[in-house]
Order: C-alpha cells, then sequence, then structure tokens
C-alpha cells in the first residue's frame, strides 16, 4: 500500500524477494520429500503451486523495490520456475519405443543373476507366467 | 505374485556386485538379472541411449507379461520418468491368466 509522502525509490521491499526465493526453493524440496504421492509425483501441482507464489513474490518485490539486486533476484525465482518447469515436463521425458510396441513373442536369453545363478527365460515361462520388470540401474 | 503362479524377473544392466547391493538394500526376493552388455535390453527395445552414469545406456523402466512360449500378454511402458505401474493391474492380469490360461492377448482385463 502506497503511503503518500514517500517515493518510490525509498521503499525496500527486499523482504518480498528473499521470501519469494525462499518459496521457490521450497518447490523442488516439497516435490523430492512427497515423490512418492501420486499427484505430486506425476503432476507436480503442489511443487509448481510453491514456486508459482514464491515467483510471485518476487515480482511483487521487484516491482515495488527498484534496486537492481533486487530484481535480480526477481529474475532468479522466475528462471528456477523455468527450469524446474523444464526438467519435469521436457527433460523427463522417456524415448518411445515402437520396437517394444510390436513384439509378439518375447526373445529368449540366459543372464547371470544377483546371486550368480544363471537364468533362461524359456524355463522360466515353461513353469508359469513371467512378469519381466526393466529397471534404470545405475544408482 | 508368486501366490497367483507367476515369476518376477527384473532386469537392468547393473553388474552382479551391484545389483546384489541393490537387494540387500530394499530387501528385494526376486532375482535381478544382469544385462551388463545390455544386448537384452536392445532385443526388447527398451534402451534408454546416454541415459546413464558417464553416458551409458540403461533400461527404460518397461514391464511385460509373458506367457506360455514366450508369447507376450501384456506390456508396459511409462512415457516419462516419473510414471510407475500400478501393482494391482499386474496381480490382476496374472490372476486372470490363472483362471483363463489361453487368454487372448487382446483381451487384457
Amino acid at each position: 500500500m502506497k503511503c503518500s509522502g514517500q517515493s518510490s525509490s525509498s521503499r525496500h521491499a527486499e523482504g518480498w524477494a528473499f521470501a519469494g526465493l525462499a518459496l521457490v526453493f521450497s518447490g523442488p524440496v516439497a516435490y523430492l520429500l512427497f515423490v512418492d504421492n501420486v499427484t505430486m509425483r506425476v503432476t507436480g501441482a503442489p511443487a509448481f503451486g510453491l514456486m508459482a507464489a514464491g515467483s510471485a513474490m518476487g515480482l511483487l518485490g521487484a516491482w515495488r523495490d527498484r534496486r537492481r539486486w533486487v530484481r535480480l533476484i526477481c529474475v532468479l525465482n522466475v528462471l528456477l520456475l523455468v527450469g524446474f518447469a523444464y526438467s519435469f515436463i521436457w527433460w523427463a521425458v522417456l524415448p518411445k519405443t515402437p520396437v517394444f510396441a510390436s513384439l509378439q513373442t518375447a526373445p529368449d536369453f540366459t543372464l547371470q543373476d544377483h546371486s550368480g545363478q544363471w537364468v533362461t527365460l524359456s524355463e522360466a515361462w515353461s513353469s508359469g507366467p513371467v512378469l519381466l520388470v526393466f529397471y534404470r540401474g545405475h544408482w | 505374485m508368486e501366490q497367483q503362479g507367476g515369476r518376477l524377473l527384473a532386469v537392468s544392466v547393473d553388474s552382479p556386485t551391484e545389483s546384489r547391493r541393490f537387494a540387500e538394500r530394499l530387501g528385494l526376493q526376486f532375482p535381478l538379472l544382469c544385462d551388463t552388455d545390455g544386448s537384452v535390453l536392445r532385443s526388447f527395445g527398451v534402451v534408454h541411449s546416454g541415459a546413464g552414469r558417464g553416458g551409458a545406456d540403461i533400461a527404460i523402466p518397461a514391464n511385460v507379461l509373458i506367457g506360455r512360449g514366450g508369447r507376450i500378454l501384456w506390456r508396459y511402458v511409462p512415457h516419462r520418468i516419473q510414471e510407475r505401474l500400478d501393482p494391482a493391474k499386474v496381480l490382476k492380469a496374472v490372476r486372470a491368466l490363472r483362471e483363463q490360461p489361453d487368454l487372448d492377448p487382446e483381451q487384457r482385463p
């Protein structure tokens, strides 16, 4: 709220900028903490909400406070939001798998398991349904 | 899964040592198969090129249910790394197989 007689250049609103920055950082942290929740993991909505609120506060701070470093924090807030959105939406996309989609019969194989035993897929499927779970590893 | 007469096999490019550590850390009871050269991933078409450590090829986290004769009965592949398979859906598919062993693959439950 503007106070009459106070010039806009002397209004200091760095609190908004820093609070906004804290909120923006809390978005990815919240995502990691609550990643097992389906809504959080697939849509990221709560994390985006926090980052949007943080960016809005940063923008408000930059509007009220004309100092350059405060405006830089505002830009940083928005960049972090954009970076998170990019990671979440585009970087997370997996390649298409047309070969996998068109398989009719599973290719047989023999591989060693983690205890050193050799496992042949065709032997496994002859005694019942086999669920093959491919996982990324490299953790 | 085993109660329904099914068997679970996990596959990654991790070595037996890395897989053993992973199994111990999570207390996994099923075999972790080591496709260290990625040939099995390639034959199934589930390679994520360059996505692993040092640009190595790793698996896309797909799942496939295989029946008699190697027939593929059911498959799942996520579009983004955040997506995960609902275990209930898999158990439903396995249970249906037990009741109808010659289930047509097009008639997925």
